[in-house]
């Protein structure tokens, strides 16, 4: 209540006294289709300031009485500019769409000189028709996979579209489709993103100083925002690909003022293997993903506009084996669902509210038929459910200051591992689920002190509540005879507080504007998490679980200082950055040595096995991209370094993290060689992995067993690899165009290592020496694609 | 977590994979126990150290990391203590039930209920370990019975019946010795057609404990475990050129009627059996499992040094007899 009072106060000491004023406020949109532009650019020309649209296509001004020249643009669209002598509240801007036939180039920054000019450190937008041009795996366009080709964000291993931010988790990355979260953002062990990437306006991730709207994790923000369809006529787009096709359809529900779009993808591979599979003895074993987007909204009013975006997306895995009457059906995915509703209460004041719902599950179901047997089932399933209710307002009191403010409440509810079966006459059903209340109130003022002075400071303040009904098994060490473990049950009513945590996260960032094309630019933020994400793999799988903070296990902590130097050249045509960042995380989880997945599920609780350490990580990012021009592209270069620290691992040394990289490289580059032909290619390198190698063999009853040594300590080779891309466009027509793109993964068909295994070669008691040998799997050779895609 | 082995050989059938060298550091060997304690019967120790990683393993290298020559003492809660005889010459007569041994005692036996504590001492290396015996949880006897094979009446496997105590913590491993109506596999040197060892049975290596099922009474099937110098799919023939089951080799776990078998049926102390267990996890081949150090309780070195109850029930293998135990 407090916090609201001080809100209120700070309002109003930016409002007094400012009748003399005009106020201008507005939307950018698309001339073609009514799609709010997000980011767009709004500049008063005479003074020489401006500002982006927000995630609505939103912008306000208050100026001083006269008589001003506004202007907009953004990327692919014609700039539009108007004058205006008194306050307008509705300004929309309606940009048409350059024809692509122009050589000027795609991959454009929003404003030529946004990256000098803003305060934002370590952010980067995408649009989608950039992530278009760049050559993929077998042929599907993926937003994350544009992500790592970026500095200071890693990939996990070979084709996978997890992404590790600063030297950050994988649970660190806070990922908002239409502001819902989505908790696992891969399909198929991770080689493919679960977002369409037709349905997709644009995307921002943050990995430096996040703004205080942005709350709960640690290393960064990728918000991405769905289109909104089409409000002026029907269109479809699709494309047909070697493992998927999708199509997208849009178009208005009412002309003008509310349109819809629907998005559906799915994998076929299964139907083509089928036949094949079929004559094995795995007849019935598949693997298939879909996944749908949808969104549609409706212009109330001038003032007021709702939202309602969903997502659904599944993998389904099954695997038969008839020798031993063997099923298993495993399927995950995510769901998401937001509705939101936009308010302009004046030109200064702009308002959304947000419900949203976003869930995670997983299953794992096990039957066992043999004919003398009695069947056995097992059943595994674990998942995440969410009901978040936002509320963020945007001010605009005048010219210096945009300040933005808020409140979010989210009830979590955790199902970390459950378990039911039967077998024969039996049946158990072990359940332990976690509930908890998450807050955040925040306020974030973007202050320009002067010319050359921008700051932007924000107070955010975070809590979370685990709350019953709950069961703490505790652990009594006393060896007993034969003892699995002597448990104490503290058992907790529906409602009561088993621990409260709360914080606050500071953020603060400024920019100091050397001149017209350099700038320099300071960062710092702290801030909690209250999620984790356990594993016990070395990758990223749909078994990995989701944890609340709880009465054992505190909230990560978080902590990073960048600094950064940005220069741009040639009329903005070269754009240069270096960052550095320095970054400390606390409260960071990892399973015990001992841990045996899956031996004690449900009938104690999983954060018992447990462990906890810090995190430290820092880095050199350097950046150059060449923005225009028939031939653009970048270069990132990462150079840094990250490490754990945990007592109860490694014997309590520092020890490299998993994706700790020294060296990542990527190099794109794009060619529009003519009108109807573009060229695309990707280089990567990047430091290998680290890995626990073993020390020593020792046998036990006739098996070798493997002695470990230090935690990471080996790293494997480098990894690189080059793809190419080329597109061509079919002649264009008036209702209709297509295009047919080539592409080449791996085209030097390097063989990068993606694990490494131990294998004992041979059998004890055989008479033959047995030896040990050491296996790298590769995986992804060369592997040429080509898809078709349409638009009418 | 058996899940994922069928999804990394989906990877193995669409990936490459060759052979690389990878250099280990030299951090010096360690000492290996490998030793119980079973009510009634004498202390069985053996004694190595742990081998280069990449080194061929024979019996030469085994027979070389023995250590013969360091000083064992086994005292207990009993107030009891002795010195360990060295039996170190020559290694492979030292054959206890279910492994070799190179120390053992020779009046202390052991006693449910009583906590045992080892230390071995050589030049200034100092390794010890402590375990308890637990209370043996008998099978319940007259309902175990033999069942075909599915599809083929040549072959059977056993049906147990369990009833779990009342109190949680119960771990038990399960081992079968066979005398097959084939000659064995392995040199034996038992005289009287007996395999030399005691092998686990085979799902889950024979681990059980009654975390998820304590208190409950169940059935359950119990296949032959494979013992360490076969391979899977392996089954013991008299004639070499006579597969045994032309269909799919698969084999493994199923005894031929007529074999004579004895089941050991042991109670575990916990951590102890937690070595046991975690063996399954040690070296998982792939990119979804982690590296897990075997759960040893081994002060100072690796292995395990477990107390142990055992009761042995004697069957014969054949599904038409009204009481299969025999003696």
């Amino acid at each position: 209540m407090k916090n609201i009072i001080y809100f209120i106060f700070l309002i109003s000491v930016f409002s007094f006294s400012q009748k003399e004023d005009i106020m201008i406020s507005g939307y950018v949109k698309s001339a073609e289709s009514g799609e709010t532009l997000i980011g767009a650019n709004v500049v008063v020309k005479e003074l020489n300031i401006g500002c982006t649209t927000n995630n609505y296509g939103f912008f306000s001004f208050t100026l001083q009485k006269g008589t001003y020249t506004l202007e907009t643009s953004y990327i692919g669209y014609e700039n539009k500019s108007i004058n205006v002598s008194k306050s307008i509240d509705n300004i929309i801007f309606n940009l048409s769409n350059i024809s692509y036939l122009t050589d000027e180039v795609i991959v454009k920054a929003k404003k030529e000189d946004a990256n000098i000019k803003n305060a934002d450190m370590g952010k980067i937008e995408l649009e989608v028709a950039q992530v278009d041009q760049i050559p993929v795996l077998m042929g599907e366009k993926d937003i994350l996979k544009t992500i790592q080709l970026l500095p200071g964000i890693q990939s996990g291993s070979e084709g996978s579209s997890g992404f590790y931010v600063r030297g950050g988790g994988p649970d660190q990355n806070l990922i908002l489709l239409d502001e819902a979260v989505v908790y696992n953002a891969s399909h198929l062990f991770g080689f493919f993103s679960v977002f369409n990437s037709d349905a997709i306006n644009n995307v921002d991730l943050i990995k430096g100083s996040m703004p205080a709207n942005y709350g709960g994790r640690l290393s960064s923000v990728l918000d991405i925002n769905m289109k909104d369809g089409n409000n002026k006529k029907f269109g479809a787009t699709g494309g047909i690909g070697l493992i998927s096709s999708k199509i997208t359809v849009e178009g208005p529900l009412k002309k003008d003022t509310s349109s819809f779009i629907i998005s559906a993808r799915r994998t076929y591979f299964d139907i083509f293997a089928k036949p094949f599979v079929d004559t094995t003895a795995f007849a019935g074993s598949s693997y298939y993903f879909y996944d749908l987007t949808t969104k549609a909204n409706y212009q109330i009013s001038p003032k007021d506009k709702i939202f309602l975006s969903g997502y659904f997306g599944r993998d389904v895995f099954n695997f038969n084996s008839e020798d031993w009457g063997f099923n298993i059906n495993m399927p995950w995915g995510n769901a998401t669902a937001s509705l939101r509703w936009n308010h302009l209460f004046n030109s200064k004041l702009f308002m959304n509210t947000s419900l949203i719902f976003s869930e995670y599950k997983y299953e794992f179901n096990v039957s066992q038929e043999l004919d003398s047997l009695p069947t056995s089932t097992t059943n595994m399933f674990s998942g995440i459910r969410d009901w978040n209710i936002k509320n963020d307002f945007s001010y605009y009191p005048n010219v210096k200051h945009k300040i933005k403010f808020g409140s979010n409440y989210i009830y979590h509810k955790f199902n970390p591992t459950s378990f039911s079966g039967s077998y024969d006459e039996f049946e158990l059903e072990e359940i332990i689920n976690y509930y908890a209340h998450e807050y955040g109130l925040y306020i974030n003022d973007e202050y320009s002190l002067s010319d050359r002075i921008l700051m932007n400071f924000g107070l955010r303040y975070s809590g979370f509540i685990q709350v019953g009904p709950f069961e703490r098994h505790v652990k009594d060490d006393s060896e007993q005879i034969g003892q699995v473990s002597t448990d104490t049950i503290i058992q907790y009513d529906r409602g009561d507080i088993v621990e409260t945590y709360s914080g606050f996260e500071p953020r603060f960032s400024i920019r100091y504007l050397i001149n017209e094309s350099s700038s320099l630019k300071f960062g710092f933020i702290q801030n909690y998490q209250y999620l984790h994400l356990t594993s016990v793999a070395s990758s990223s799988l749909p078994t990995d679980v989701w944890l609340p903070s709880s009465d054992i296990v505190q909230p990560q902590f978080g902590r990073q200082f960048s600094l950064g130097y940005y220069k741009n050249f040639d009329k903005n045509k070269y754009e240069t950055s270096a960052e550095v960042y320095y970054k400390t995380m606390k409260n960071l989880v990892e399973y015990e040595d001992s841990y045996i997945p899956g031996l004690a599920i449900g009938v104690e609780n999983i954060d018992n096995n447990l462990t906890f350490g810090d995190g430290k990580s820092y880095g050199l990012e350097l950046f150059l991209a060449k923005r225009t021009g028939a031939l653009n592209g970048w270069i990132g270069y990462t150079l840094s370094k990250t490490t754990r620290e945990f007592n109860e691992l490694n014997n309590g040394n520092w020890y490299h993290a998993k994706y700790d990289r020294p060296h990542d490289l990527s190099i794109v580059l794009n060619y529009q060689i003519s009108k109807r032909l573009n060229l695309s290619t990707v280089f990567v390198y990047a430091s290998g992995n680290s890995l626990t190698i073993p020390r020593s063999v020792y046998i036990i009853e006739g098996n070798p067993i493997t002695e470990w040594g230090d935690r990471n300590s080996y790293r494997m080779d480098p990894y690189h690899r080059m793809d190419v891309a080329l597109t061509l466009k079919n002649k264009e027509t008036k209702k209709y165009e297509s295009s047919w793109t080539l592409s080449i993964y791996n085209i030097y068909n390097r063989q990068n290592p993606y694990f490494i295994y131990f294998e004992p070669d041979g059998l004890l008691g055989s008479g033959d020496d047995v030896e040990i040998k050491a296996q790298q799997v590769s995986i992804f050779p060369i592997i040429p694609s080509i898809s078709w895609n349409f638009n009418f | 977590m058996k899940n994922i082995n069928y999804i990394l050989i989906l990877f193995l059938i669409c990936s490459c994979t060759k052979e690389i060298d990878i250099v280990i550091p030299n951090n010096g060997r360690q000492f290996v126990v490998n030793g119980y304690i079973e009510n009634n019967q004498i202390a069985k120790i053996l004694i190595t150290r742990s081998l280069p990683y990449f080194d061929p393993i024979n019996d030469n290298s085994i027979g070389e990391s023995l250590v013969n020559d360091a000083t064992v003492t086994i005292s207990n809660s009993l107030g009891e203590s002795e010195v360990l005889t060295p039996a170190y010459s020559p290694f492979f007569t030292n054959l206890t039930d279910t492994w070799y041994y190179n120390y053992s005692t020779s009046t202390m036996k052991g006693v449910e209920g009583a906590t045992y504590t080892i230390t071995i001492e050589k030049d200034d290396t100092l390794v010890s370990a402590i375990t308890t015996i637990p209370k043996l949880a008998p099978l319940t006897k007259d309902s175990l019975r033999f069942l075909y094979r599915a599809d083929d009446s040549t072959y059977c496997y056993l049906l147990g019946h369990w009833e779990d105590p009342d109190t949680i913590g119960n771990c038990i491993r399960a081992f079968t010795q066979t005398k097959p109506i084939w000659t064995s596999t392995f040199d034996n040197i038992h005289p009287d057609g007996w395999d030399d060892l005691f092998i686990s049975m085979l799902e889950g290596d024979g681990n059980y404990n009654d975390e998820y099922v304590n208190g409950w009474s169940f059935s359950f099937p119990m296949y032959k475990g494979r013992g360490f110098w076969q391979e899977w799919g392996q089954q013991e023939t008299n004639d070499e050129n006579n597969e045994v089951d032309g269909s799919t080799g698969a084999t493994t776990g199923f005894w031929n009627i007529g074999d004579s078998i004895a089941l050991k049926w042991s109670s575990w102390d916990r951590k102890s059996w937690d070595f046991w267990r975690s063996l399954e996890f040690n070296n998982p081949a792939g990119p979804f499992g982690a590296p897990s150090q075997a759960n040893s309780n081994v002060d100072g070195g690796l292995g395990v040094f477990s107390g142990t109850s055992s009761e042995y029930i004697y069957l014969k293998a054949d599904p038409e007899l009204e009481n299969q135990l025999s003696n």
